[in-house]
């Protein structure tokens, strides 16, 4: 018995007679779950519940007493967290995975150490230097660790840095500026994946890594453009242009090297908010939002043709 | 072709399943799977589109607004139908992602320009809520493509809350759920039944189901969030009730498919069930979101099951939150309540490993 979908069955039943009872006995022997399965679903179910609801009624316990622990026991016990999450990455014998799980808790429990520390001895916790030195201390860790997820943490903390930094010391920094500086920081780091890590370690990231830095420094540079346009047209702004031309310029050949279309979705995406946004500037008047709504249209439909024909010729080709 | 042969073999075998009776039409299955080859598109292009049809739907109406849009009543009307036939006949004409992505921005702006034009009518806003519910309505009547008639089914239910809300008979909370509990049950265990009544309920079937899984959602959240939206709901253990009567008949259902046979067993079964569930007497949100995971996991539906999950998280949380008990209790109850859960998968893991050494 060949193995049907469920694509197949609704194909099938709307151009036939098939009786109720025979979709209904199909469906049940192809696609319903099987009682394996029921099992194995009920187990997982009831496990995680279980572990679930005890380490939240630990959490709660500690939660109700904290304000009574004398603050030696509160730093006490982060850093013995920390301590043992380390212990398990360098000792115990478990698959990469749990150990790279383990690093990235250890790593989130620095900042969670920080905080504590912050609200002991009441530094303002909020501040850019938490942010900063919560990112240098898990460096090394980062660096070792070829593991996707505490990267992107690691990425995402730098650019809180950045921000926080531009809006609480220097505050003389333009929007525009510090647009820029999160496009090179993103772009620079997704150049050293791309190039850096096949030749050094040969471990490759998945395919979403790269699509969240990507998506990263392509938002900031479009912000960045936008808020260009709106204000003037200064030094800074033609900085961040001409650095955007070259990198969109190399992100599209990229794209067309190795066949995806998503780098070359997004870029479309932020151009048709740029030209938007200075067809709003340049027009003042009320024709603005109708040329707008018919650049939109054709500008869309275009990429998209394009894309897709793209995307054929890949697929067939 | 190797997928023409891959789809022949399959007939073949239905065909031997079913017996003499079956008859099916070759050409147009053949016809059916090569249209959904070529429709294929990535996730991008669909992101895209969908800004795309949305921002053009905006402008378009921006500059409508500029020409004087919102200053006539009569014009609000008849653009808002306007607006939301032209959604109908290009869903039903076209079948690109670019085309999809404009008639829903189109439908959900000619609701909204439907409302504000009957509102400068004077119409009170249950009217405008019966007429949102009867468009939507006609909707499904008329259209069976995928999104829009998903999009469909949410704005007749929605319609349905806000008449509740704006009427502020909100006892009818539980009445809304209970009801589309019931429903959403009998849509997903009676799959076969539903799609061999003719094509229309075919097509319509996907849209319904997941439709019907986001009103119960919005329903349940609303229960949920009583307190917190100052919403007076007496006898709350009522909606309770009924939904863990829908839950157990599922668990009957399951205890089928598993076939467990031993009375003991049966009775160890529904009577752990029962003290899980009871603890859940004053939260309805967290049984619908139960109803929810067992239905989809039953059909393997993995969107629901995940949505389901999804929402189950949510409701604890915001159960255990809202409770108003000290955090020393509630951790209390929190360990108690785990172990009872430690000890059902331990119920599960043994018989389980019985089954294997038979």
């Amino acid at each position: 018995m060949v193995k049907l979908s469920r694509d197949d069955i609704y194909i099938i039943s709307q151009n036939s007679n098939w009786s109720a009872k025979g979709v209904q006995s199909i469906l049940k022997q192809n696609i319903y779950s099987s009682p394996t399965s029921w099992q194995q679903f009920l187990r997982l179910f009831f496990l995680s519940l279980g572990i679930g609801f005890a380490t939240f009624g630990v959490l709660f316990f500690f939660a109700y007493n904290w304000a009574d622990l004398h603050k030696f026991v509160k730093l006490g016990l982060m850093e013995g967290l920390i301590i043992i999450t380390t212990f398990v990455v360098l000792f115990s014998k478990f698959n990469d995975l749990i150990k790279n799980l383990a690093l990235t808790s250890a790593s989130i429990l620095v900042g969670v150490l920080f905080a504590v520390f912050g609200q002991i001895y009441q530094t303002g916790a909020n501040a850019y230097d938490f942010f900063l030195g919560w990112t240098l201390f898990i460096s090394l860790w980062v660096l070792i660790s070829n593991f996707a997820p505490l990267w992107l943490i690691y990425l995402t903390l730098i650019n809180t840095t950045l921000v926080l930094y531009s809006q609480q010391v220097a505050q003389d920094w333009s929007g525009v500026f510090i647009s820029t500086l999160l496009l090179l920081v993103n772009s620079l780091f997704f150049i050293f994946f791309i190039v850096g890590f096949k030749k050094i370690t040969k471990i490759s990231f998945p395919k979403w890594f790269f699509y969240t830095i990507a998506l990263a420094a392509i938002f900031s540079a479009t912000i960045g453009i936008v808020i260009g346009i709106f204000s003037k047209f200064d030094i800074s702004f033609w900085t961040l242009f001409v650095l955007t031309s070259i990198l969109y310029a190399s992100a599209v050949w990229y794209s067309l090297q190795i066949n995806t279309t998503f780098y070359l979705a997004i870029i479309a995406f932020s151009l048709v908010v740029i030209i938007t946004s200075f067809l709003i500037k340049i027009f003042k008047s009320d024709a603005s939002y109708l040329i707008v709504t018919l650049f939109i249209i054709g500008s869309i439909t275009f990429s998209i043709k394009l894309l897709l024909d793209l995307q054929k010729k890949w697929t067939n080709g | 072709m190797d997928k023409n042969e891959q789809i022949l073999a399959t007939l073949k075998s239905v065909q031997d399943f079913e017996g003499k009776e079956f008859q099916c039409n070759e050409q147009a299955i053949l016809l059916e799977y090569q249209k959904r080859e070529q429709n294929k598109t990535s996730l991008a292009i669909k992101i895209l589109s969908l800004f795309g049809g949305f921002f053009a739907t905006q402008s378009f109406l921006g500059f409508l607004s500029l020409m004087g849009l919102f200053d006539s009543p009569t014009a609000l009307v008849a653009v808002g139908i306007a607006f939301v036939i032209a959604a109908i006949s290009i869903n039903k004409k076209f079948d690109k992602i670019i085309f999809d992505t404009i008639s829903i921005s189109a439908y959900v702006t000619g609701l909204v320009l439907l409302g504000i034009g009957l509102h400068f009518f004077n119409a009170t806003n249950s009217v405008i809520a019966l007429a949102i519910f009867v468009v939507a309505f006609i909707t499904l009547v008329l259209n069976q493509t995928y999104i829009l008639s998903f999009v469909a089914v949410i704005t007749a239910c929605g319609s349905i809350l806000s008449l509740i809300i704006l009427n502020k008979v909100y006892e009818l909370f539980q009445m809304y759920t209970v009801l589309i509990a019931a429903m959403l049950t009998y849509v997903i265990l009676n799959e076969g039944k539903i799609i061999t009544i003719n094509n229309k309920f075919s097509k319509l079937y996907n849209p319904i189901r997941i439709g019907l899984i986001f009103s119960l959602l919005f329903g349940l959240a609303f229960l949920g969030n009583r307190t917190i939206l100052d919403l007076n709901i007496g006898f709350i253990w009522l909606s309770s009730v009924m939904l863990m009567l829908l839950v157990i008949y599922l668990v009957s259902q399951i205890v089928k498919i598993l076939e467990v046979t031993d009375k003991k067993n049966q009775i160890t079964i529904y009577l752990l069930t029962v003290l899980v569930l009871s603890s859940t007497i004053f939260a309805p949100s967290i049984l619908g979101a139960i109803l929810i995971v067992l239905l989809c996991f039953l059909v393997n539906y993995k969107t629901g099951l995940v949505i389901g999950i999804i929402a189950l998280i949510y409701f604890i949380s915001q159960y255990y939150y809202d409770l108003n008990f000290s955090l020393l209790t509630k951790s209390i109850i929190l360990i108690v309540s785990g172990i009872l859960f430690l000890v059902f998968y331990a119920f599960i893991h043994k018989k389980s490993v019985q089954n294997e050494k038979i």
